[in-house]
């Protein structure tokens, strides 16, 4: 069973990713990976379009004798992810009325 | 199999349509996200990944959607858009100017203009495919109009020649009949009766074209010019 997320959806969960702790993309790709299948494609234009709009920051560090590139959230992609954490619990409660409701709303009928 | 180089530079290639910052920094990810996964996972990594021109793909299109102006598919031609302009933007756009031009960066690049002319190309070529065809119609329709015209006339000269013919032979027959005194008083007699149903049977007919000329023919006259004025109104 596979349940892609939507662009939107998506977002969000990057963003809440780096939250958790500034990091990488090959770090963030495998957060992600752990949980749900993407491919190790899907993460860099996610990540190149949240920071183009401003809700992630980017700086280079070294590491190992070459530099990586981190991400950290700011302010406004805070906002985005309060934003969508509200989103998904309306979406997840509506989803729940109807999976787990054993009273449905179409009186029995087929 | 295909090796992280190879990866690499076919993705490189591809992505020659993007702003060089753009370009350098979707790069820098991959390059180092192979750094950071290690090369006992480049294997699988490439695997998954797929090929370089899916993965162009995807930062193109990404790259589209926040620049509505840019082109990726086909030529990778890019045609300047509202969002983005090259040279208006920062320095790094212009660090390698040779490609820009090259890959059509310019400000007016040759697949835009191209397309203007292509109407007035289909129109020229619709005429000239079509022309032999409207040309061979209207010698068609003007060949059945000349045919009808010719028909009439022919109908007509008929029926004076019938009726001119008719009305002369019977004169000259009856009047025969009367002056010619050798033949015998039966015979006499057939010609004038002959001669008089002639002339008689002419006149007749006659008077039946006059009527119809003038009863019959001007309301069948002005049905046919209707019809054919009918498909140039409305």
């Amino acid at each position: 069973m596979t349940i892609t997320p939507s662009a939107a959806l998506m977002d969000a969960i990057v963003l809440s990713v780096v939250a958790r702790d500034g990091t990488y993309g090959y770090k963030i790709t495998q957060d992600i990976r752990a949980v749900m299948e993407i491919s190790e494609s899907t993460l860099y234009p996610v990540l190149r379009r949240l920071q183009k709009d401003g809700c992630l920051d980017v700086y280079d560090q070294e590491f190992a004798g070459r530099n990586r590139r981190y991400y950290r959230i700011t302010q406004q992609g805070q906002a985005q992810l309060a934003e969508a954490l509200g989103e998904w619990e309306r979406y997840k409660g509506r989803l729940d009325a109807i999976f787990y409701s054993g009273a449905s709303s179409n009186g029995g009928k087929v | 199999m295909m090796t992280k180089q190879e990866f690499m530079y076919r993705l490189a290639q591809q992505l020659v349509s993007l702003p060089p910052e753009e370009r350098l920094c979707a790069l820098k990810f991959y390059d180092e996200y192979f750094a950071d996964a290690g090369e006992e996972n480049w294997e699988a990594l490439l695997r998954d990944l797929g090929s370089p021109e899916e993965v162009a793909r995807t930062i193109q299109e990404d790259f589209a959607q926040r620049n509505p102006g840019y082109n990726p598919s086909g030529s990778y031609a890019y045609r300047p858009g509202p969002q983005y302009r090259p040279g208006q933007g920062p320095q790094t756009y212009t660090t390698n100017p040779e490609t820009y031009v090259q890959r059509g960066y310019g400000p007016q690049p040759a697949v835009y203009q191209k397309r203007s002319g292509c109407g007035t190309v289909l129109v020229v070529m619709l005429l000239i495919l079509g022309s032999p065809l409207w040309l061979v119609l209207l010698i068609a329709a003007l060949g059945v109009f000349i045919g009808l015209v010719g028909a009439v006339i022919g109908v007509v000269a008929a029926v004076v020649a019938l009726i001119v013919s008719l009305v002369g032979a019977g004169v000259v027959c009856a009047w025969g009949g009367i002056t010619t005194l050798a033949l015998t008083p039966g015979l006499r007699l057939l010609a004038l009766g002959g001669g008089l149903m002639a002339t008689g049977g002419g006149l007749l007919i006659f008077a039946l074209c006059v009527w119809l000329a003038v009863n019959v023919l001007p309301p069948v006259f002005r049905w046919l010019v209707d019809l054919c004025r009918r498909p140039f109104q409305k």
